[in-house]
């Protein structure tokens, strides 16, 4: 499991009150679908992703696909990161 | 006729999610549950044509649908089970422990639990829809799809959506406007429907109208507030309507003045009158009326009562649409005078054109972040907590809710721990972005 993921699954738990044990948690869960994620949770996950990881979420990637399943909101994670570290060297 | 249409149904509306089940394999499923007629059935489940088919399998079955958030939790869920007599839930990943169900079965891709038997206080083809109650004692309208159907009947009407439209939903389908507005004025004009969820991306918006030759779309005022500080250019578009807060004049010329809507209406409704109530075609109204929320529907009778000597009064509205009744806890009283009018609870004036303009709402009801949200629920829960002995919350701008604590027995409040005890109860538009210990030599009452 990685850190983003486990990291992901504390913001579901610990902020937004999904009411799953952590490790029922699966990376395909859809935020939507399975986890009945609504618009404002939406707003209220970028928020804490932005916060935990230190990074900015453009609105252009504020999207259903990329806040599909917390596989494809690693993977913007880890864009996102890649991003500032190239921007700083 | 919405009970007949699932088969032009899957023709007609779509997502963008999986393939949905076959409506038989849902309409079975219920009919499994074995309720008796009048039971009624919460269905928790996000934006998606599937919903659409398990609210249509309910009512067909007899049951009585009742949509709410998908992420609405286990505790507010329960008390909902107990006040408004809920036979059987439905949603992705229910858990039966958590509401002492016995029994576990799966409709479409959802599980299903059914729980204690209990007679059933309504009948076979009424639908509950909530509305803005409070946390811990929601309440809801009792309606019959035959008069949602006929609200859906009289916005379509007045907006003109025809069988050659194509509409976008973008807003929830478990609210009166994604639900009835929208989907049922679907499937009763005989458009197609486009249902899409959250998070909403002012881009994709723009895309989706481009890519499904979307003609007609339905709006909150905080969506076109934010198309309109991002400067969005949207494909054209024949027809968008707003509804569900305010639109300042301002906001009207502005968004009258973007080439790619050809009509604008803005819109006024609550849950209890079906929702919809009046309709200004922006497009063709006088720069007078902007400040309106136009005028009532042709089949719809509207009074302000007990005018004040500005003209101020309650609106009252006689609608075909209006519910039978409200139910849930705390209703001590049914909001209908003695001559068949709906009580809005909303302050109104009426010119002599019959143009309504909005004065203010009831006192504990407000409107945050675009979401409606009850004031004194809000309080309850802070008073829950075993340090608070008194909490008032009120908005401190349009986007902002400021919740005052008064401590037990003068204790230092550890605010921080409060608020995450207040969200962990609360929906996400409920949670205060300040909390204020208020020292209690400042009186609170």
């Amino acid at each position: 499991m990685s850190s983003i993921e486990d990291c992901l699954r504390d913001i579901l738990i610990e902020d937004l009150f999904v009411e799953f044990q952590k490790d029922m948690i699966l990376p395909t869960y859809s935020f939507r679908q399975d986890l009945g994620i609504d618009s404002l949770g939406f707003v209220e996950l970028r928020e804490q992703v932005e916060k935990r990881f230190s990074i900015v979420i453009s609105d252009d990637d504020f999207t259903p696909e990329n806040f599909s399943t917390i596989s494809s909101l690693t993977t913007l994670i880890n864009r996102c990161c890649t991003a500032d570290l190239c921007a700083q060297q | 006729m919405i009970i007949d249409s699932p088969s032009d149904l899957t023709r007609r509306i779509s997502d963008f999610g999986d393939a949905s089940p076959k409506y038989d394999q849902v309409f079975e499923g219920y009919a499994r549950l074995a309720l008796q007629p009048g039971s009624a059935v919460l269905i928790l489940t996000p934006n998606s044509v599937e919903f659409l088919l398990h609210w249509i399998a309910a009512l067909a079955n007899g049951y009585v649908p009742c949509a709410i958030a998908p992420s609405t939790k286990t505790s507010l869920v329960s008390a909902l089970q107990r006040s408004l007599k809920i036979s059987a839930i439905v949603g992705p990943h229910l858990d039966p422990t958590r509401y002492q169900a016995k029994h576990l079965g799966r409709i479409g891709t959802f599980n299903a639990v059914a729980c204690d038997r209990i007679p059933p206080p309504y009948e076979p083809f009424d639908v509950l829809i909530l509305t803005t109650g409070t946390s811990g004692s929601q309440t809801a309208c009792v309606h019959t799809v035959e008069s949602l159907a006929c609200n859906a009947s009289m916005t379509n009407k007045a907006l003109n959506i025809t069988a050659a439209d194509k509409q976008l939903c973008v807003l929830p389908l478990y609210h009166s406007y994604g639900l009835v507005t929208q989907s049922i004025g679907s499937i009763i004009s005989g458009c197609e429907l486009k249902i899409d969820g959250p998070p909403f991306n002012a881009n994709r918006f723009a895309d989706l109208i481009r890519k499904e030759r979307i003609s007609i779309c339905g709006i909150t005022p905080t969506i076109a507030r934010d198309l309109l500080r991002r400067g969005t250019v949207l494909p054209p578009l024949r027809s968008m309507s707003i509804g569900g807060d305010r639109v300042s004049p301002e906001e009207v010329m502005s968004l009258l003045s973007k080439p790619f809507i050809n009509e604008l209406y803005i819109t006024y409704g609550m849950t209890e009158a079906g929702p919809r109530v009046s309709v200004l075609p922006a497009h063709t109204a006088p720069v007078e009326a902007y400040d309106s929320v136009g005028m009532a529907f042709s089949d719809v009778s509207t009074r302000i009562e007990r005018p004040d000597a500005n003209g101020v009064g309650q609106l009252l509205v006689k609608t075909p649409s209006v519910c039978r009744r409200k139910v849930g806890p705390n209703i001590l009283r049914q909001p209908f005078t003695a001559d068949g009018f709906l009580e809005t609870g909303d302050l109104f004036t009426k010119d002599a054109a019959g143009y309504l303009r909005y004065v203010a709402r009831k006192a504990d009801i407000l409107i945050v972040k675009g979401e409606k949200l009850n004031t004194r629920s809000i309080d309850l829960v802070a008073e829950l907590h075993p340090d608070v002995e008194f909490a008032s919350t009120k908005a401190s701008d349009l986007n902002s809710l400021v919740t005052r604590l008064w401590a037990r027995d003068d204790k230092t409040l550890d605010l921080e721990e409060i608020k995450k005890f207040m969200k962990s109860h609360l929906r996400l538009h409920e949670v205060p972005d300040e909390v204020i210990q208020q020292r209690n030599d400042v009186f609170h009452k």
